[in-house]
């Protein structure tokens, strides 16, 4: 278990692989930078994305957890992240009862927007540096 | 339509699109390539724009792609040197050089190079003669077919028959042969795609800017290998042992330009020159980088972005090309009238980089007379922008920089709509 | 298991800003790792050779490429493992490229990146099974959605290499932007009399089945299968096709949005398209001063259109010839930024029309201020560095090319992506510029960016052999990443029943328990995650895969 007091935050992301993994993958050809503690796990749909990943990968040390998908509308799978939505929505209100909901994010970023899925990432690496001090 | 066979002529990237696209149709193709390996220009340059992604890691999947198709059968070394129309189709004579090396027993090793007596004293073209090869070699480590040659002019055994064969002794699976010869083929192929591609010009002329007389006035071409990792510096921009930091482009070097014949414009000079300038900036970080233009043509997607990055970037751009670059005690020097300005200005630098234009490829000239092909004034291959593969020769189409200049997407392009008609000619 | 791990230098793109020795060195004395292998290109023939004579010699039973990310060479890569005897689905691709070594600069922080990322590779393809692709029939027929130049000649190729089209133009009439062009370069022509000829060809083939004044209205299903509801007045009809090809064009850009131009407002300002148009009723005679504005709608930041249109420039010189052939005596003045004279022919052109007196001007126009005699330019010219006025009795100016209208609308419809300008998206820029990420959905001509008229007759062509490659055997493989039933541990809740939105999942009255319908399955994996008793799993995902994955990633190194 990594800890999860030292300075740099570790963060793993679920991305869907139509839309967000490709915008991290332009990201990538664009030569965009962000911290190196965001990490990808890829999943097919963002409504793949079970709630006992996210809280396992905060168990395990993980200093936050986001899940990307396509914007609502735009689901390859036709509805998927409209379940996303609302699983994350009630993950969301259980960890706000711990104080822990700021560790959780859900983001929608489409093929072509790297810039977004850079600004979002990195949004949310700083955001939770500033709350670890 | 298993039957069916069409002959691709040049191994760049229009004719590896093409052979590729007709074997996914169902055709039997053959390529021919005049060089050792496939790969064309493309697989000579860095990286590519506007995107910067490297040219091998796009191109040489696709080159192995061919090598290994089984609808595919390609011919390095080969050219045509007949084609006489029969029925429908075309009997082509085929010229094979010898390799001097068995393909079926080489496993590239490459201990025959190390070995050659000639190590290090022959020009290496694919380097642009900025390196030294030996007589036995390859091209570069990814060619394909991964096969070594000889090249028999630099050979000392070849060409002056003595040579102690040092390549021979290394050599475990005895795989060089110096008795191949030549050979002729003859084929029936159904219809031609061809794809010769394109050769640039050669500044030498131009005697102001000081090509071939001044050091450190290099042409993109051999910038570009001078920025490889595959490249004679390992992909270390340096010159003579040292790099440089003031770096000076010149665009529109042959093109645009009634004194050296060539009126239109090449398409491509004006963004591998702003890519140039991304590289250097990014591998030199205190570099100072000029680029003179007439017009800056950043017109394909992402290409004015591409271009608007490289200017904010700190590259500054200037409009006018220079009448001269002379020799000075700490490098060169480039006098050049700034039209915005309208001042002339005298810019030091240590390099120079010549945005040469494009010509028709050295042979295209040859190709056209045996095929009967009709060329335009500069010796393109002739076509109508409505049917834009579609020679004046039934069956036979043409693609890439061979019709006029083009970037690697309007090649690929290009190369599809070749498919595209020489399918429709095969089921009339 | 044996490990075989492949580590890719990518030129300099990887080895620049990751420590591969660092790598090679972490890995090579772990457990179960058989061998760890770098190349400058694992993807050139020297390093798929060095991938497979490892396979053999140690026998892997994994084999994880750090390199590039898995959407370039997959099925290269995958063909690779399979030649060398391996189940390709054992293979597992990390992405130490766009993942890593170009997000970060730090070549200490990016090589522990690299690392971990590899190691959730090792981790989570433990868990990886041998998977079969599925056969599936493929319908050989298309849907073209624009009946444009780059549709038309799309329809044209396909309908004779013996599929059944479907074209759909929503005008009344083909032939889109360049049936309304007077002349057209550099062929000269008359725009009508090219769409003509087309058209006439076209009616020819009794396979293509054209839809005019019609639009899709809803679509779905899967490569080579996909169902596609077209709409007009005499209703809706459903078409089962293979693939599709979207050739929705361009909107030509509306000056109007610009109120500094006066376009909309006074007469006297218009557009080429409108001069293409009515070129021979213009308010012009000898002696009249014509301006010509370049780059109106492009080029320009704060209006979106940070891109160069590629045609207007041409269109602008197009359009002063035309004048001065008509009127010697005319003043005809452009005003540019660059002269980007691209089509065929295009650099000589603009060099001749020079000679015959159209003059060039290399400015920045502020406003146009309309006045009785004649409209004022104000500007700035950027080679004398001098502000200006200028009367001029006509103002043509040369419009750009702004995304379809319907890009948004046909975005959704077929779940695929549009660019930062709203084009749509290309699969890569260079080598795959008509391909979009789904497999069998094309994008040709204009719709995916400026083009002039050649390039979208070779994207339409050129996207209509591709897809023809695809359906031409009739089948296809498709991969196999569906969901399946652990029948010991289904409940029969029938939860994920209720979650599948593609309704694949079917109860078993008598069993109580739910199984897949494999065709139907998407792949999504929502039941997977919706199942209470983790009884239903989606191949290739399922919850140990990603489960270990998350802990690689968070076990410090
Ligand atoms: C310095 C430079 C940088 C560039 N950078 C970029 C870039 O970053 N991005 C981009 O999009 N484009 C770039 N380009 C343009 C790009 O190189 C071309 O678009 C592309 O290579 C054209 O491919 P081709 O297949 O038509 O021709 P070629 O690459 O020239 O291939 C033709 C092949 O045919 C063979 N051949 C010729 N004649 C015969 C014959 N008679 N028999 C058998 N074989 C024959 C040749 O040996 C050669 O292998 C650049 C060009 C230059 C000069
Ligand atoms: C003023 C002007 C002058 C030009 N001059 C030249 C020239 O001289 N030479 C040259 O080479 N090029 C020229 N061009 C460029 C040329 O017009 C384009 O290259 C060409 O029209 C592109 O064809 P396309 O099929 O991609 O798009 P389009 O011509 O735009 O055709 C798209 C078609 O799709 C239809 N459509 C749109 N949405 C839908 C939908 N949702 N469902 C169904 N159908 C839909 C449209 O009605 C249209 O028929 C010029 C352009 C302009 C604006
Ligand atoms: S030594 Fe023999 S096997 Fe090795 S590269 Fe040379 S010719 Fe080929
Ligand atoms: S014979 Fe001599 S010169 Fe020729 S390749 Fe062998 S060692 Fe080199
Ligand atoms: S592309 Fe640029 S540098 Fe090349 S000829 Fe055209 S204008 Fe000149
Ligand atoms: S083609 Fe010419 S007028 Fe059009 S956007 Fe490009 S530079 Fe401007």
């Amino acid at each position: 278990m990594a800890e999860g007091n030292k300075e740099t935050p570790e963060i793993i992301g679920f991305a869907c692989s139509f839309c967000s993994f490709k915008a991290s993958e332009m990201a990538g050809s664009l030569r965009m930078k962000y911290p190196e503690g965001v990490k990808l796990i890829e999943v097919p749909c963002s409504s793949r994305v079970d709630p006992a990943f996210i809280i396992k990968a905060l168990m395990e040390g993980a200093d936050g957890v986001f899940v990307a998908g396509c914007h609502p509308g735009d689901c390859h799978f036709i509805k998927g992240n409209y379940y996303t939505r609302r699983k994350i929505a009630a993950l969301k209100e259980m960890f706000r009862a711990f104080s822990i909901d700021e560790k959780l994010r859900l983001f929608w970023v489409s093929a072509s927007e790297a810039r977004r899925f850079v600004d979002k990432v990195t949004d949310m690496y700083n955001n939770i540096k500033e709350t670890k001090r | 339509m298993s039957e069916i066979h069409v002959l691709v002529i040049g191994g760049g990237i229009a004719g590896i699109t093409a052979a590729l696209e007709l074997a996914s149709c169902g055709v039997e193709v053959t390529m021919l390539e005049e060089g050792p390996s496939i790969g064309g220009r493309m697989i000579q340059l860095d990286k590519t724009f506007p995107t910067l992604d490297c040219s091998s890691c796009t191109l040489t999947p696709k080159m192995v792609e061919v090598a290994l198709n089984p609808k595919i059968e390609l011919l390095t070394l080969a050219m045509p040197i007949e084609v006489l129309r029969e029925s429908r189709g075309f009997k082509v004579k085929i010229r094979k050089r010898p390799r001097y090396v068995d393909m079926s027993r080489c496993t590239a090793c490459g201990l025959c190079s190390d070995a050659c007596v000639m190590k290090g004293r022959i020009r290496h073209e694919f380097d642009c003669n900025l390196s030294k090869r030996p007589a036995i070699y390859i091209p570069f480590p990814q060619a394909v077919p991964q096969k070594y040659l000889i090249d028999g002019m630099g050979c000392l055994f070849i060409s002056r028959g003595k040579c102690k064969k040092a390549c021979v002794d290394v050599c475990g699976p005895n795989a060089i042969d110096f008795s191949q010869k030549e050979e002729i083929l003859e084929r029936y192929y159904d219809s031609i795609i061809v794809a010769p591609g394109f050769d640039l010009y050669d500044p030498t002329e131009k005697k102001e800017l000081g090509y071939g007389t001044l050091e450190g006035v290099l042409t993109g071409l051999e910038f570009e290998r001078l920025c490889s990792v595959t490249g004679p510096t390992g992909g270390e921009i340096k010159l003579n042992g040292k790099v440089p930091r003031r770096f000076y482009f010149i665009q529109c070097v042959g093109s645009r330009d009634r004194q050296t014949g060539a009126r239109f414009c090449s398409r491509v000079c004006c963004m591998y020159t702003a890519k140039h300038a991304n590289i250097i900036k990014d591998r030199i970080k205190d570099a100072q980088i000029y680029i003179s233009y007439i017009d800056v043509r950043a017109y394909g997607k992402g290409y004015e972005e591409f271009y608007k990055n490289t200017q904010d970037a700190g590259t500054f751009y200037i409009r006018g090309i220079p009448g001269e670059v002379v020799q000075t005690k700490e490098g060169l020097l480039v006098r050049v009238e700034d039209m915005l300005s309208g001042e002339i200005r005298e810019i030091d630098t240590d390099v120079v980089i010549l945005a040469t234009g494009v010509r028709p490829h050295k042979g295209t000239e040859e190709l056209c007379n045996i095929m009967s092909l009709k060329k335009d004034e500069y010796g393109f291959i002739k076509v109508n922008a409505t049917e834009p593969s579609r020679t004046n020769i039934e069956g036979i189409f043409v693609c890439g920089m061979a019709s006029g200049p083009k970037d690697i997407a309007d090649t690929v392009a290009s190369a599809g709509e070749a498919v595209a008609r020489c399918m429709e000619y095969l089921k009339e | 298991m044996r490990i075989g791990i492949f580590i890719c230098h990518c030129g300099h793109n990887i080895k620049s800003t990751v420590d591969i020795e660092g790598l090679k060195g972490y890995f090579k004395g772990l457990n179960n790792i058989a061998c760890v292998e770098d190349y400058p290109f694992m993807c050139s023939e020297p390093g798929q050779a060095l991938i497979k004579s490892s396979i053999e010699r140690f026998g892997l039973g994994r084999v994880i490429i750090a390199a590039c990310t898995k959407a370039l060479h997959q099925d290269m890569f995958k063909n690779l493992v399979r030649d060398a005897g391996l189940n390709p689905f054992l293979l597992r691709r990390v992405s130490i490229r766009e993942h890593c070594s170009w997000t970060g600069e730090d070549i200490e922080k990016n090589t522990s990146k690299a690392i971990r990322l590899i190691r959730a590779g090792i981790y989570s393809s433990a868990h990886y099974e041998p998977l079969e692709e599925k056969q599936v029939e493929v319908n050989k027929s298309a849907l073209i959605l624009g009946g444009g130049i780059s549709g038309m000649s799309a329809a044209a190729f396909l309908a004779r290499a013996g599929i059944e089209v479907y074209l759909v133009e929503k005008e009344k009439e083909l032939g889109g932007h360049v049936r309304h062009l007077e002349d057209v370069w550099p062929v000269r022509e008359r725009g009508k009399d090219i769409i003509e000829r087309m058209t006439e060809e076209l009616k020819t083939l009794n396979n293509v089945h054209i839809f005019t004044s019609s639009r899709l209205v809803s679509f779905g299903g899967s490569f080579g299968n996909y169902e596609a509801v077209i709409e007009n007045s005499g209703g809706e009809i459903k078409v089962i096709v293979g693939g599709v090809i979207v050739a929705i064009g361009f909107t030509a850009f509306d000056p109007s949005i610009k109120p500094e131009l006066q376009y909309g407002i006074d007469k006297r300002v218009i557009t080429t398209l409108e001069f293409e148009e009515k070129m021979h009723e213009l308010p012009i005679k000898e002696g009249s001063r014509v301006a010509i504005l370049h780059c109106i709608g492009s080029r320009d930041e704060i209006i979106g259109r940070p891109y160069c249109s590629r045609i207007c420039c041409i269109n602008a010189i197009k359009t002063g010839e035309a004048i001065k052939n008509r009127f010697k005596d005319s003043y005809v003045e452009s005003f540019y930024m660059d002269v980007r004279s691209h089509p065929r022919g295009g650099e000589e052109f603009y060099e001749d029309t020079q000679e015959k007196g159209l003059l060039f001007t290399r400015a920045n126009i502020s406003e146009i201020i309309p006045e009785q005699g004649g409209l004022v330019l104000r500007g700035e010219d950027t080679l004398l560095g001098m502000p200006f006025e200028r009367e001029f009795d006509l103002v043509v100016l040369s419009i750009g090319m702004s995304p379809p209208k319907d890009n948004q609308e046909i975005a959704g419809l077929l779940k695929i992506t549009l660019d930062k300008d709203r084009f749509f998206l290309e699969a890569h820029p260079k080598l795959r510029p008509y391909d979009t990420a789904l497999k069998g959905i094309f994008i040709a001509g204009t719709c995916s960016g400026p083009k002039d008229m050649e390039e979208s007759i070779n994207h339409g062509r050129a996207s209509a052999v591709k897809l023809y490659g695809l359906l031409n055997l009739g089948y296809a493989f498709i991969e196999p990443f569906v969901a399946y039933v652990d029948p010991k541990r289904c409940s029969g809740c029938r939860m994920c029943e209720q979650a599948c939105v593609a309704k694949a999942i079917k109860f078993d009255e008598g069993l109580h328990i739910v199984r897949v319908e494999e065709a139907a399955c998407m792949g999504c994996g929502l039941c997977n995650a919706t199942c209470p008793s983790s009884a239903i799993a989606l191949k290739g995902y399922k919850d140990t895969i990603i489960d270990d994955e998350i802990s690689a990633l968070t076990e410090a190194v």
